[in-house]
């Protein structure tokens, strides 16, 4: 067997070529797996935000939200139904700390914050124990399952820190950064997406309201869904659209002037605005029992509403909430 | 041909690399917490084995005595490399489930091991085949382990339940476990053969 002579030309020309040909090769392989890996992962973050709010169906999410939160980059999707309401959102979360290096997690709350399920986006913890989290958190034994867990009323913390969940079996530290993940996620969704929230609660008796209202309605806000994608204002633009669409409807003209006003301001503020069209079907909830004569009452108390100045901020929006239930009760619409 | 049947067989049980050779320890101990997963992991290697042993076979003439470790490395990383993309693109699964140990193939002492003393002495044909032997010996004893550690850890084999959970003994599906049960597999098989 006679090998090339190991001179110095020999050697760093048989390393060069050999170098090259890898690196072409490389690149190659880089450049035919890139769209595959860019769809996969796209793929595995739609199913991820779908996976981990399971209750609900036909989703539609909003454009995301960054927030900050510990100095950590947070994104929040809220999620909206058919109808067109939000029902909870996704919340991509990470910690650092995890025992091999970072762990991100999508996590899904509904309205009242209670968490949904949740889905490792990225982990790189040790098979057969870290590496657990995947199912752990989801399996309903001892106390190791966080779906449906209230953050409001329990520790998101390990059993071993004096929290309410168990962690993984010989993962303790996996298990506090996951967790530490999940607390991440409830704080910046409470509190960034009070918006969110709000919208929600006002939102909630807006689908029944919307279920007084006719098929054209319904139909109008199923394209309006539609729409929500593409604009960045889309969540006042949709929720506003449908009502001066539908003619046959009485109290929709009515109604026309209130919604109409409100999409001038509205654009300043994109969830913000939410509450006020929503409010005024607000009123109709209550009404759901009463006959429609009650509900031509409701343009009346929408000039009410509509000169409740436009909320800026998350608390001002629930005592805007908060004031329209005042208003009502006192109309004796409410028990 | 029967020298080829014979390198090819040899990597199977004569010459296995993890039970005979005692080669690439740390990715058997460490993923073979689950059947599936060391399966998958034999693969992996095996696929990693077969390319760069011809590679290197095919260039065993042209590389310099002094550089032979670099070079064999540079061919070794750069398949190890593809397989990733690969697996990242078209097996997204098996990617998350494997992880961090796919990218430690490249230092897989089996790999360069058999580079060195195979493939850089005999043709293309006979190191093919010697890398598909100790890559199916390797995973073979990979997913024997996987399964024993498995089943004794849990109670269940490649996901199905066999025995309920709370029967398993922890102890094997970390790392002490990993030792006892290869150390065990190593006893069993060398005396078999020596019968």
């Amino acid at each position: 067997m006679k090998r090339l002579e190991s001179n110095l030309l020999n050697m760093v020309l048989s390393l060069t070529l050999i170098s090259l040909v890898a690196a072409g090769a490389l690149g190659g392989i880089y450049t035919l797996t890139k769209e595959p890996i860019e769809k996969t992962n796209e793929a595995n973050k739609l199913k991820a935000k779908t996976d981990v709010l399971p209750s609900f169906s036909n989703l539609t999410f909003d454009e995301p939200v960054m927030v900050e939160q510990d100095g950590c980059q947070m994104t929040i999707h809220n999620a909206r139904d058919n109808s067109g309401k939000v029902v909870g959102a996704a919340v991509e979360t990470y910690d650092k700390n995890g025992f091999n290096g970072i762990i991100r997690l999508m996590v899904g709350f509904d309205n009242d914050g209670v968490i949904q399920n949740y889905s490792i986006l990225e982990q790189a913890e040790t098979p057969g124990l870290g590496a657990n989290m995947v199912t752990w958190f989801k399996t309903d034994k001892n106390k190791q399952s966080i779906v449906g867990f209230d953050p409001k009323q329990g520790k998101l913390e390990v059993s071993k820190d004096g929290g309410d969940v168990d962690a993984i079996t010989a993962a303790t530290i996996s298990s506090r950064a996951f967790l530490r993940a999940v607390q991440r996620a409830y704080n910046a969704y409470s509190e960034n997406a009070g918006s969110a929230l709000s919208d929600a609660t006002s939102g909630a008796t807006a689908l029944v309201a919307d279920s007084l209202a006719t098929d054209s309605a319904a139909d109008s806000t199923a394209n309006a869904v539609e729409q929500v994608k593409p604009e960045p204002v889309v969540p006042v633009k949709t929720t506003v659209a449908p009502q001066p669409q539908p003619k046959q409807e009485v109290k929709q003209p009515e109604a026309q002037p209130a919604s109409a006003a409100q999409p001038k301001t509205a654009p300043a503020k994109q969830p913000a605005a939410q509450p006020a069209p929503k409010a005024t079907p607000a009123k109709t909830t209550s009404d759901k029992n009463t006959t429609v004569a009650k509900e031509n009452e409701e343009p009346q108390s929408q000039p009410e509403v509509k000169s409740q100045p436009e909320p800026e901020s998350e608390p001002e929006q629930k005592q805007v909430y908060d004031k329209v239930i005042e208003i009502l009760e006192q109309e004796g619409n409410i028990k | 041909m029967s020298k080829a049947l014979n390198t090819f067989t040899n990597g199977l049980l004569k010459e296995n690399p993890t039970l005979v050779l005692v080669l690439g320890m740390c990715p058997t101990l460490a993923t073979t917490t689950s059947a599936i997963n060391g399966l998958s992991m034999g693969l992996a290697t095996t696929f990693v084995l077969l390319c760069s042993n011809i590679v290197i076979s095919a260039l065993r003439k042209l590389i310099p005595d002094k550089v032979h470790i670099p070079a064999y490395i540079v061919v070794i990383a750069s398949f190890v490399t593809i397989l990733q993309l690969v697996m990242q693109a078209y097996l997204p699964a098996l990617y998350e489930s494997l992880g961090l140990f796919i990218p430690l193939i490249v230092v897989n002492c089996i790999v360069l091991g058999r580079a060195e003393a195979f493939a850089a002495k005999n043709n293309v044909g006979l190191s093919a085949l010697d890398g598909l032997g100790m890559g199916f010996g390797f995973t073979l004893s990979l997913t024997v382990l996987g399964i024993i550690r498995e089943f004794l850890g849990t109670g269940k084999i490649f996901g199905f339940g066999l025995i309920p959970d709370n029967y398993g003994m922890l102890v094997f599906v970390l790392a002490p476990g990993a030792f006892i049960a290869l150390a065990y597999l190593m006893a069993t098989v060398n005396s078999l053969k020596k019968k």
